[in-house]
């Protein structure tokens, strides 16, 4: 099913309750919501480290029933969506059956969807009477649009598809038009929470207990090893950091730096363009939602790199590391 | 080390050289850390009846139309059976790779392609190429890190819930079971596989180089260039992983580097692998 008409922007939210609490994001163009939810079963038996989502973090989810309960009911009241995110990777059996109880008793909160990265959940969650639409996470791996070919024909009740990082625009383009002819709804990043390698092929820790492992592995000190044939006894030499030539002189992109950490919006007003259903601002444990929400918003009527730019109050934070899609390629360094 | 009774040991390479190199008794080429662990484990080389030819995590990696047809003519020579392993695809790789697995199956029609992707596998039934799938290692997603006695901090999970799989829960076993799948690779883990309960299906085991994590857009090739930092995926590769890999400065429990666009692990004492591990797929050097 393709959502016709304006592409909702979905924002992550973590402790937000009140409708007083969730409206300015609504106001800033969030149309949808997703969430987490550890809840006393869960976190007693394995604590916050092995999680039932991919945010492994106690600060990311909701852990009451009571908490979850009134942000979902004020996100309907607001006239938007809300989902749930039961997404990790792996649910070995007693995980599994976590999983469904959890499902099962936030059914009656009438979630407008559940993301999940592990098939098996699906034909568990209708087998337990749970019928809620089920969107394929980056974990679930629909890296190509065979891969949304596949899910759709073996696994039930698959409203939408969201898009990893690790995609080019025109990628995205050819999964964009192929999804449109089959009636597919397609999600894709807009800004916000980078990842070093790919999240769906990313099987290492990502505790909380500790820095995760990209950042310990990425940004400490490094080594090239010269391993070709021309070695000189394998030269050593330092690699540079992942933002070391990053530009930052300014306040302004010190603070994007923080809250903003990557950006797409300048490939946002294509993906409008080419049909794709959402834009995913994953914010869950972020602060500064509202700007965000608003940047991304206002990106989808914009054509030119420079006028992001302008919105998000930077010209030297496109680069790199910082930017999602690389587009337009190479002109942003 | 590594028991190999009722085992078939099978020799993970990526490359046409080093498939020659290790054919004619010679060793792999690797990094100084890789030579090092190849002289302790190096008596599994003279084991091996199959080869798994390919590369796991790059798709610029894949090997050439013409190096796939060599390998499997040189695996024939020596008396060796030979899987094609096959990367995870972006939408603009599936068809070079599609391909792949269409001259592999010309030559070996009914073949082994190992698969770490849902759209190949999606593309090997629905063109009917003549091939038998076996999910690779990058679809078993048990939790591992270098820095592993830190993680989980209580130890009773990391002995029991850490070395369990989906496959023991029956809706995903058979998930793949009715696509006509029945082996799947798992990476040898410092905490060890539990699949015992799992049955109708077959397991390899990679050793002793565990996958940690990769991405399509290549750390190591950004690792030089101060002005792109993690490189772009558009950018031209002119695959540097050849000539050099990464280690971080400071180790964790286990010795990781990243080679190619992955990170590896090494774990020379694995856990206990309880099930149905039928191969294991020797990695003389890391496969990338």
């Amino acid at each position: 099913m393709v959502y016709t008409g304006c592409m909702d922007i979905v924002v992550g939210i973590d402790s937000l309750k009140t409708v007083q609490e969730i409206k300015p994001l609504v106001d800033a163009g969030a149309g949808e919501f997703f969430c987490g939810y550890v809840p006393p079963y869960w976190s007693d038996r394995f604590g916050y480290e092995i999680s039932p989502n991919r945010r492994p973090y106690k600060g990311y989810n909701y852990d009451s029933f009571e908490d979850l309960s009134s942000a979902a009911h004020s996100v309907h009241s607001l006239g938007k969506k809300i989902l749930l995110a039961v997404n990790e990777h792996e649910y070995p059996p007693e995980r599994m059956s976590l999983a469904i109880r959890l499902a099962k008793e936030t059914a009656p909160l009438n979630f407008d969807g559940i993301i999940i990265s592990n098939p098996a959940l699906a034909f568990e969650f209708r087998e337990a009477g749970i019928s809620a639409p089920l969107h394929i996470s980056i974990g679930g791996l629909a890296n190509n649009y065979e891969a949304v070919r596949f899910y759709n024909k073996r696994v039930p009740g698959i409203r939408r598809f969201i898009l990893p990082r690790d995609v080019t625009v025109s990628e995205i383009k050819s999964m964009a038009e192929k999804a449109r002819d089959d009636g597919v709804a397609l999600e894709a990043f807009g800004i916000g929470d980078p990842c070093s390698y790919g999240d769906g092929y990313c099987p290492v820790w990502h505790s909380s207990t500790g820095p995760t492992f990209c950042s310990w592995f990425l940004n400490g000190k490094r080594k090239l090893i010269n391993i070709s044939d021309s070695a000189d006894n394998a030269a050593v030499s330092d690699a540079k950091s992942e933002y070391s030539g990053l530009v930052i002189d300014s306040d302004r992109e010190e603070l994007l730096n923080v809250i903003v950490r990557a950006c797409g919006l300048c490939a946002i007003h294509l993906f409008k363009e080419w049909g794709i259903s959402a834009v995913k601002v994953p914010l869950r444990g972020g602060e500064a939602r509202s700007e965000l929400i608003s940047f991304v918003k206002q990106a989808m009527d914009l054509k030119l790199p420079e006028d992001c730019q302008k919105i998000i109050g930077s010209k030297n934070f496109c680069a790199g590391a910082r930017c999602y899609y690389n587009y337009p390629s190479e002109k942003n360094v | 080390m590594f028991k190999t009774e009722n085992k078939e040991i099978c020799v993970a390479v990526s490359s046409l050289d080093n498939l020659r190199r290790i054919l004619d008794g010679k060793p792999p080429k690797g990094s100084p850390r890789e030579l090092e662990v190849l002289s302790k484990t190096k008596s599994f080389l003279g084991l091996a009846s199959r080869v798994y030819f390919g590369h796991e995590t790059c798709a610029r990696r894949l090997p050439l139309r013409s190096e796939i047809i060599k390998a499997y003519s040189l695996c024939l020579s020596s008396g060796m059976n030979m899987s094609l392993v096959l990367p995870y695809a972006g939408e603009r790789d599936m068809g070079s790779i599609t391909s792949a697995m269409e001259i592999f199956s010309a030559v070996n029609p009914g073949g082994e392609v190992i698969l770490n992707d849902f759209g190949l596998i999606n593309v090997a039934s629905e063109k009917n190429i003549p091939v038998k799938v076996v999910l690779g290692r990058l679809l078993s997603r048990q939790k591992r890190d270098p820095r592993f006695t830190e993680f989980p901090s209580a130890e009773n999970l990391k002995r029991d819930e850490l070395p369990l799989s989906s496959f023991s829960v029956p809706s995903f076993k058979n998930f793949f079971l009715e696509s006509g799948i029945s082996r799947a690779g798992f990476d040898s883990l410092p905490q060890g596989i539990n699949a015992a309960d799992v049955s109708g299906f077959d397991f390899d085991a990679y050793w002793p180089w565990v996958y940690v994590t990769s991405g399509r857009s290549c750390q190591l090739l950004g690792a030089n260039d101060a002005r792109k930092g993690k490189y772009p995926l558009e950018g031209l590769c002119g695959k540097d992983c050849l000539g050099a890999v990464m280690e971080p400065e400071k180790q964790g429990d286990f010795y990781s580097f990243q080679k190619g666009n992955a990170v590896w692990m090494e774990v020379l004492e694995p856990g206990t692998l309880a099930g149905n591990f039928t191969r294991l797929i020797y990695e003389p050097v890391v496969p990338a």
